[in-house]
């Protein structure tokens, strides 16, 4: 036997040019929607890397898809979930924590509005951050997260009204900054 | 309040990343690194059973005077192919569903299991490197969680492990000090000494159990083995109705290896047995199937 036969099909020089624009197109975004799922740029950004290595697996197929991006987020949160199960003890101590350290000279606010998220219910941190932050409709958080359109209605809702007290808060400390 | 919201999730979609995206090139890399450890995992499954995969198919009916089937290694270790648009969802909610509230009571025991030194792992084995944690999911390179509407419908999944002799310290002795309370599926495959048993137990909304039997049945009907290239993976269900309100044994064939699933609904719970390297025969699987599905709950 020549376990070696086993491989996987040659993907073509034009699906690497395919893919590799499409990685500098929408890495940003899928970036951005895992660090505020995350609130760790750093466990972010891996779990963005380690999604678009598995969309190159299967980019000769991925590539027929409508939104592939949609795959590649998808890909990036179930990795990122995997890393917060394995470290759940942790992250349940976290939810009483402060939020984990910022990335390098961040922008204020940015890193105001990823601690209030962190503040929310994970469930309504989702669907705040695909809805506001990645753009979907309420149709497509919804499908993407497999709950009913009023379960995101009413996530987004409560979540708006958290983040609204939260940031509201954060605006009147930096007012009443020196 | 959404106005005030983008205002600031604009400054958020500014940040950049920590350090600098890795270029493409090396995404690439990454990729096919991933996709030929992988495959390297399922020659190392294979060559550890391929020395005791001498029987086929015709053995695993059970007739009298042939010796118990050999059972080869999962066909694939291949990665989950995640949802596209439409997909089943993976949210944070799936990390509690892990952690199942199904009754304890609902699994098989370590004296079920009969003779020899099992004994029940203390952490459990996932297919996957999250949720959805489905077998199916990764049985063909075809299929996509997305293609299973079941996962959907399930509310909750446990699992329990059991292994025999040395092969189940060696198990668990190699996802030591990972930190995490879950078993790899990579180091349960990769032992090869002694006997390795997994069994799955998924509760469904109303309808999704028997969905699920049929999502199986899909995968086994409609894989196509020519996706895995020259050296195909084929599936056959060989028995059903064994056990339970359905059932299905499933033969996974690839060369000369055969292994065995159990597949068993009872109302909206299922529970699937899937047996590693081993050389239990069909009847013992089947015999198997019947007393965990005399466990599941009939509501």
């Amino acid at each position: 036997m020549q376990p070696e036969r086993r491989q996987p099909r040659v993907t073509g020089v034009e699906d690497q040019a395919s893919f590799d624009a499409f990685y500098r197109a929408t890495r940003q975004r899928v970036y951005v929607c895992l660090v505020a799922l995350t609130r760790d740029p750093s466990e972010a950004q891996d779990a963005v890397h380690e999604a678009y290595a598995r969309a190159w697996q299967h980019w000769s197929r991925l590539k027929r898809y409508d939104d592939p991006e949609a795959w590649v987020r998808t890909v990036a949160r179930r990795v990122a979930v995997s890393r917060w199960r394995r470290a759940r003890n942790r992250l349940l101590a976290q939810r009483r924590a402060p939020a984990p350290a910022a990335p390098p000279e961040p922008d204020p606010d940015a890193v105001a509005l990823l601690t209030a998220l962190g503040q929310l219910p994970p469930a309504q941190r989702t669907a705040i951050v695909l809805h506001h932050l990645v753009g979907l409709s309420v149709a497509d958080v919804a499908a993407e997260t497999g709950v009913a359109e009023g379960t995101v209605k009413a996530r987004l809702s409560r979540g708006r009204r958290a983040l609204a007290r939260l940031l509201e808060t954060t605006e009147e400390a930096y007012v009443r900054a020196p | 309040m959404s106005e005030h919201l983008d205002r600031w999730f604009d400054r958020l979609r500014a940040q950049p990343p920590p350090t600098p995206f890795v270029p493409a090139e090396e995404v690439r890399r990454r990729g096919q690194r991933r996709r030929y450890r992988q495959y390297g995992l399922v020659a190392v499954a294979v060559l550890a059973t391929t020395g005791l995969a001498a029987t086929g198919l015709g053995k695993l009916a059970g007739s009298p005077g042939t010796a118990p089937p050999p059972i080869a290694g999962p066909s694939t270790a291949a990665d989950a192919l995640t949802s596209p648009t439409g997909a089943p969802p993976v949210s944070e909610d799936d990390i509690s569903t892990i952690d199942s509230q199904v009754d304890g009571g609902w699994f098989l025991t370590t004296a079920d299991l009969g003779e020899g030194d099992w004994r029940q792992l203390a952490a459990m084995v996932l297919y996957l490197d999250g949720p959805p944690d489905w077998l199916w999911a990764v049985a063909c390179p075809g299929f996509t969680p997305a293609d299973h509407p079941s996962l959907a419908l399930r509310r909750e999944l446990a699992l329990r492990s059991w292994g025999t002799g040395a092969g189940a310290d060696a198990v668990e002795t190699a996802d030591a000090g990972s930190g995490r309370d879950w078993l790899s599926q990579d180091a349960f495959i990769r032992q090869k000494e002694g006997l390795r048993l997994v069994q799955a137990v998924d509760l469904f909304q109303s309808g999704g159990a028997h969905q699920h039997l049929a999502d199986v049945r899909r995968v086994v009907e409609e894989c196509d083995p020519s996706d895995w290239g020259d050296d195909p993976v084929s599936y056959q269900i060989v028995r059903t109705g064994f056990a339970g309100d359905e059932s299905l044994l499933i033969t996974e064939a690839w060369r000369d290896s055969v292994q065995l699933i159990a597949v068993v609904r009872v109302g909206e719970v299922v529970t699937t047995l899937r047996l590693y390297d081993s050389q239990a025969d069909l009847n013992w699987l089947l015999e198997l199937a019947r007393v965990a599905a005399a466990r599941l709950p009939r509501a």
